[in-house]
Formats: structure tokens, sequence, C-alpha cells
């Protein structure tokens, strides 16, 4: 060790654990060796103990009682308010918790709640030119869910929900006809409503009576097909008679939504 | 203490009221602003008691930080000689204490020393005397005085060496050195520097 290294290390020399076993011993070695270092090493230990004296000499000074006094006075002082801020809090807490549950309550309403059907994009491709805006369709649809729903309301909620759109297609025909395999009670969930041409020998395949002279007579119909891709519901626009359609109403094997 | 409890907070403030006290005093040299300091300190404590937060270090951490800002404050604020003719006073009558012992002269000598040690260590800078009065006063250790200071323990290190060094420079040309010292200190000096 060196002068200059001696002179990192001297004032740690009697500090606890700080300086490795080997640099303490070559720093004592060094001073042995060197009288100035030895020097320096003396006037270190002075100032240690001078050091050591001052903290003795103040090792009893303490605060007034003064200062006590006036600080266990102003925790008295502070003590309300910090309970009123504990119990505000407290409030807070559970307000908050109130409003979360009834958030969470709400959500699982919603979530029950039958969901809007969407209209299909076929619907207004095979509806042509004169084809309802897309908001009209979606409040027939709406209207259509509901009278798949219940039975007992499902006349009603079709006429109140006559669609605005199409009104000389729609007019008297807009009731719709459950299929005579469709679970009336399935949840409809995001379906679609899906206009299509079909043959009279098609609707015999659904269920329905055929014209034995026109079997192969398109109608233009409206299908109600659920979440699930499985059609629902059927309403007769156009391509047959009022007469026949009626006819059809009529024999239709339930039929459910059909006007009286 | 938190929830209101005074005993709590009274046994908090006579637990670490002292050396809070000491530490002002010994940072600014004025009794009188001391306690200001450590009343103001606790009154940190009084009013927004949850900012300790036990998991951030200790609460002796805490509580000389706080005490160590309101000190900071109160230095850039005052001259810290302004209190030197107080505790200059204050030794005095430790002076008259002293005299009454037996070892007159060796008590004396000690005031002497423990004034002039105060002396020197006031007039360093704020930075350097910190490092002194924490490790060297109240025996912390580097990591301890680091979580104060909050600082790199190795800048503790290197300022409390700084300081050291400019102490025994201040201390050979304060006191009067015993015989055979005061030559070879007045040279060791320029060697030191």
């Amino acid at each position: 060790m060196n002068c200059t290294s001696f002179r990192e290390a001297v004032h740690e020399l009697d500090r606890d654990d700080v300086l490795d076993a080997a640099v303490y011993d070559s720093a004592v070695e060094h001073a042995q060796i060197c009288t100035r270092c030895a020097r320096l090493i003396y006037q270190t230990r002075r100032l240690d103990s001078s050091l050591r004296a001052l903290a003795r000499a103040d090792e009893h000074r303490e605060a007034s009682p003064r200062v006590q006094t006036q600080l266990l006075r102003a925790f008295r002082a502070h003590a309300p308010a910090r309970q009123g801020g504990w119990h505000a809090l407290r409030w807070a807490v559970a307000a908050a918790a109130a409003v979360l549950i009834l958030a969470g309550g709400a959500f699982l309403v919603w979530r029950r709640a039958p969901a809007p059907v969407r209209s299909h994009p076929a619907a207004h491709a095979a509806s042509g030119p004169a084809a309802s805006p897309a908001p009209s369709k979606t409040t027939a649809m709406e209207s259509l869910a509901s009278t798949l729903r219940p039975k007992a309301h499902a006349g009603r909620s079709a006429r109140a929900a006559k669609p605005a759109a199409q009104p000389e297609e729609l007019d008297d025909l807009s009731e719709f006809i459950s299929l005579p395999y469709a679970d009336d009670d399935a949840p409809l969930g995001a379906g679609e409503l899906v206009r299509v041409r079909l043959s009279e020998s098609a609707l015999g395949l659904l269920g329905f009576p055929v014209s034995e002279e026109t079997p192969a007579q398109p109608v233009t119909a409206d299908v109600v097909i659920g979440e699930d891709g499985v059609a629902r519901a059927i309403r007769f626009v156009s391509g047959a008679a009022p007469s026949e359609l009626a006819q059809l109403r009529a024999m239709t094997p339930d039929n459910k939504g059909a006007k009286p | 203490m938190i929830a209101g409890d005074e005993q709590a907070f009274a046994e908090l403030y006579r637990r670490w009221q002292g050396p809070l006290y000491r530490f002002a005093l010994q940072m600014t040299g004025n009794a009188g602003l001391a306690e200001e300091i450590v009343q103001e300190a606790f009154m940190t404590l009084i009013r927004a008691p949850r900012t300790y937060n036990s998991s951030r270090g200790p609460l002796r951490g805490f509580l000389y930080g706080v005490c160590r800002n309101h000190v900071l404050r109160c230095v850039a604020a005052e001259s810290p000689y302004l209190g030197l003719a107080e505790t200059a006073a204050d030794d005095g009558h430790r002076f008259a204490e002293l005299a009454t012992s037996s070892n007159l002269l060796a008590d004396l000598a000690a005031a002497q020393t423990v004034k002039q040690v105060r002396k020197a260590i006031l007039s360093l800078p704020a930075t350097y005397r910190e490092a002194v009065v924490l490790c060297d006063l109240h025996e912390m250790t580097y990591e301890q005085a680091a979580g104060v200071l909050k600082c790199p323990v190795g800048t503790v290190r290197s300022r409390l060496h700084r300081a050291r060094d400019l102490l025994l420079a201040k201390l050979r040309t304060l006191a009067p050195h015993p015989a055979g010292v005061s030559a070879t200190a007045s040279n060791e000096s320029e060697g030191i520097r």
C-alpha cells in the first residue's frame, strides 16, 4: 500500500465491517514504515475521539417539554378530522360497492334480455329497389322477436309492431306464422330476417298445403332465422293472392301468429 | 397512532425526539431552531400520518429524512453561525458543571475540544456536515445514512471522507495541539490537501 491509497482508507480503519481485513493489515503495515501516514492515523484517531466527546456531550440533550405539550395539543386537535376522514372514506367505499352491485345487476338483466335481431344483407338484396331502409327492418324484426316469444302475446306484439316499410306488401300480411318444427321457447338471440322466394313445392316441405295445379309458382316470404340457424317463422309477402295466403294461413298446422 | 391513539403518539415522540433534536442541533447549532425543526417534523406526522410507508424503510430513516428536509430549509434561510453564540454560551455553562469535577484540566480540555469540534462541524458545507453528523455522531452505517440522505452508499462514503479531511484541517488551525504534535500536524495538513 502506498501513501495515496492509505489516505483513502485511513478514515475507515476504525469503522467496523467496512474495510477488508487484507486492506486493514496492509494499511497498518504501511503506517509502521511511513512516518507521515503514522501521524495521519494519530490525527484521525484524535478526530474520532473528539467526535465521540461531542456525541457524549449532546447525548442527553432533548427538546423542551413545551414542544411535547404543543404537539399533543395539535394531535388532539387533528384527531376528529382524522377520524372524520376515516369515516368519510368508509362511506365512500360503501357507496362505491353499492354502485358496483347495481351496475352488475343491471348488466345481468341486460344480458338476459333478448338481443336485437340483425338484418341480413341478403334481405336488402332480395327486396330490390323498393326495399325499406335498414332501421325500419330492424324495428320489424324486433317486433318479430317478441311475436315469437310468449305465445300469449304473439298476436298483440305483431300487431303493435307493424313495420313502416313496404306498407303495400306487408299491409295485411305482416303476421308471422311459426314453422311447424320451430321451438317457440328457444331464444331468438341475434337472429336474422331473410327475404326469400320459394316455390309452393318448397312450402310443402315445410308442412304447408300446396296447390297441385301450380306447384312451381314462386312465393316471396320473410323467414325469421334464429341465432342457431334454424328457421322459426315465415311471413308471406307476395307471389300469392291474398285469398290464397289466407287459405294457407288457415291451413297451417299451428296457426299461432295469424290474425283472426 | 394513525387511528388517533394519543398514547402511541406520545410514545413515538418520547422515543425519537431526542435523536432528532440532537441531529437538528448539530446541523444548525441553534437550540431554538432545533426545537422548531423537531416540532415541524412531528407535525408532518400528525397532519399526514400515512406519509410513512413501512415498506419503504424503517421509521428512523423516515423521521430523520423529514427532519433533514426542515433542517436544509432552515440552513438555506439562515446562517449556521447565528446559533453559535448560543451554543458557545451553552458549552460555557457546561464548563461550570465540569469544573466541579475532580479532573479539572482534563474536563476543561474536553469541553474545549467539544466546542471546537462543534464549531468545525458547523462550518462545513451542509452536504458534508450531514454525513459527519449521521455517520460519526449518530453512529449510522453507510446504508442507513444513504437511506436518510436519499443517495447511493458510495456518495455517503466519499462525502464522509471529504468531510473528515476538512475537519482535520480545520481542527489543526483551531485547536492548540499538544507538544510535539503541533509542528507535524501543520506540516501534515499540506499532505492531506
